[in-house]
């Protein structure tokens, strides 16, 4: 394969001490996405073969590598539209390759700005 | 440019490769799909990185080895897979046109129950179109449905 490699398990900073790598590697996220549902336009994603809108403020992100199991961490975010609106993010249906995010605000809405991260071992 | 020879790259390396090197390809195609008569209809739309991923070749697994995952998890006794090595050691999938690329979407992403038999039943369970086929508003999102005028045979046609 043409990508450079560089192996290492423990990165070591000359005054503040050590990390080891696995940390990085387990650390770092194993999915994003960035999207207008108003428009339904994927603006930004990584690790995303598509996003299936499913109704009103709901929609599921399908990932294109797997997770392992469905013990995996989402991280939700979403810009409210109105000032003071109470956001609230639902997960469900959570499987290895999709999980449902739910946004509500002040019921269910289609936000113009929705975003979330996933964290966790990949299949 | 050249991909790389990806058999054996962890899937995950691959779309590292593809996010640093390919521009995201927008699709105007959408999939209508209907999966339970007491929903509305769900919409899937395309990933850019994803499209160019698909359109460039090499890099995506074929969709059957999405279909044994499915069959793993689908198991009562299912914790963990274990045969993630499917993703990385198959043989990646050449390079697809936009529409074969939203076929092997369909076929990943869909249930299976809906693409298997989509023109079975009174009136299609699926229907590919452009973005702008769409309603322009989503004031009614939560009652879109696939009309009945629909006809599988002017599809075909």
């Amino acid at each position: 394969m043409a990508l450079g490699k560089i192996k290492a398990d423990t990165l070591e900073h000359s005054t503040a001490g050590s990390l080891d790598t696995q940390f990085v590697v387990n650390g770092s996220a194993r999915q994003k996405h960035y999207y207008n549902q108003a428009t339904t336009t994927i603006k930004d994603s990584f690790n995303v073969s598509s996003i299936t809108d499913v109704s009103t403020g709901s929609y599921d992100p399908q990932a294109t590598n797997s997770m392992s199991s469905v013990n995996y961490n989402v991280v939700a975010h979403a810009q409210a539209q109105d000032t003071n609106a109470t956001f609230t993010y639902y997960g469900l249906n959570r499987a290895t390759g999709s999980y449902r995010r739910y946004n509500y605000d002040n019921g269910s809405k289609d936000l113009n700005a929705t975003d979330g991260i996933l964290f966790g071992d990949l299949a | 440019m050249n991909t790389p020879q990806f058999q054996g790259t962890h899937l995950f390396d691959r779309l590292c490769w593809a996010k640093e090197n390919l521009d995201g390809v927008q699709s105007d195609y959408r999939v209508v799909y209907e999966d339970n008569i007491d929903e509305c209809a769900k919409i899937l739309v395309p990933d850019p990185n994803w499209m160019a991923c698909a359109l460039q070749g090499g890099i995506l697994p074929p969709v059957q080895v999405y279909w044994e995952l499915a069959k793993d998890e689908a198991q009562p006794d299912f914790v963990k897979h274990t045969r993630g090595h499917l993703l990385h050691n198959t043989k990646p999938v050449e390079a697809m046109t936009e529409e074969q690329a939203i076929e092997y979407l369909i076929m990943k992403d869909c249930p299976q129950h809906v693409w298997r038999n989509w023109d079975e039943g009174n009136k299609p369970k699926m229907v590919i179109c452009r973005k702008e086929q769409l309603p322009g508003t989503r004031e009614w999102r939560n009652a879109w449905k696939i009309t009945e005028e629909l006809s599988v045979t002017d599809l075909a046609a």
